[in-house]
């Protein structure tokens, strides 16, 4: 009866406890512009269980960007040669953000699958 | 002329003299703070332009409009505002006079901008936002309790960490294309 009532105490205790955010975000690295504003990883996540946490969605990334159509304003002096990403002769705005970023793996540029991007484009952020 | 008489129109004269160079100084830091002022400068042309296109730089409904210093010299307190003032008009009438401002990689520069954009200035207008219990956009709520724990716990960020294109519409870094493009469009 003891131990059971330990169990239940100790998961109720530690269902609530938080995680040690800093460690999680040494291994779960994120992106130089994202890690200098000290995010922890429920500023994107939901809840305390990294073990739960979901991949996130572009309306995600856009609930601080704004919209596709302000992320691609940013780019514009790229309209004139059709080259701006968030904009392109491909996708218009409807790219998903997570063709090319990534946050805690390199992101890659879906452009350059077809494309020789080195006069066009940067490394994607 | 006693020596008592002396020193009450001494002061006078003192007095009237310190509140014409005050009034003379106000009028002068006053009149060289706003879009005009600093887009008069050629390097300032891509920042004065796109400040317009801004809600701060008038784009709004309500014909409101801020100017430069506002956002850019501290307004925690007149002494460190005229310093900077100072410090930066004097920067700025060498640079722009004797040096040759297109060979400055302004595009670059646009990451330093929590040097030259002050939370203060945010705050003098902005002053219950950090505060606020409901927004548009909810984020907004988190975003800004994070700034404000920052804050607390002395390892802060500022609000242009977050805000990169404020004040300028997004269009900064598009305006300074058309001088120095970071590509050459050469297609392949």
């Amino acid at each position: 009866m003891l131990t059971l009532l330990l169990t239940v105490t100790a998961s109720w205790v530690y269902a609530d406890a938080e995680p040690d955010w800093k460690s999680l975000a040494d291994e779960y690295t994120l992106k130089p512009h994202h890690q200098k504003l000290k995010f922890d990883c429920v500023m994107c996540h939901q809840g305390n269980d990294p073990e739960e946490f979901e991949p996130l969605e572009s309306e995600n990334c856009l609930s601080c960007h704004g919209s596709a159509k302000k992320v691609a304003d940013r780019l514009q002096f790229m309209d004139p040669n059709h080259t701006n990403p968030h904009n392109s002769f491909h996708d218009g705005l409807s790219l998903d953000c997570y063709e090319c970023h990534a946050e805690h793996e390199p992101s890659t540029n879906l452009c350059a699958d077809c494309h020789t991007t080195t006069s066009w484009m940067g490394k994607v952020p | 002329m006693n020596k008592k008489w002396f020193i009450v129109i001494l002061l006078a004269i003192g007095g009237l003299l310190g509140t014409g160079a005050s009034l003379v100084t106000a009028e002068i830091a006053h009149s060289t703070g706003d879009a005009a002022f600093c887009g008069s400068c050629h390097s300032m042309e891509p920042m004065a332009n796109t400040f317009k296109l801004d809600v701060h730089g008038g784009n709004n409904s309500h014909g409101f409009v801020a100017q430069c210093v506002d956002c850019h010299l501290p307004q925690d307190s007149v002494v460190s505002y005229m310093l900077d003032k100072t410090k930066h008009g004097i920067n700025d009438v060498f640079v722009e006079n004797f040096t040759n401002t297109d060979e400055i990689d302004w595009i670059a520069r646009r990451e330093e901008r929590e040097r030259f954009v002050f939370d203060s200035g945010c705050l003098s207008c902005h002053q219950e936002l950090l505060d606020r219990k409901d927004a548009e956009n909810p984020k907004s709520l988190q975003t800004h309790a994070h700034y404000k724990n920052q804050l607390a716990s002395g390892d802060p960020i500022q609000c242009v960490s977050c805000h990169v294109t404020v004040g300028h519409n997004g269009m900064l870094r598009s305006e300074l294309n058309k001088r120095h493009p970071e590509y050459s469009f050469k297609s392949k």
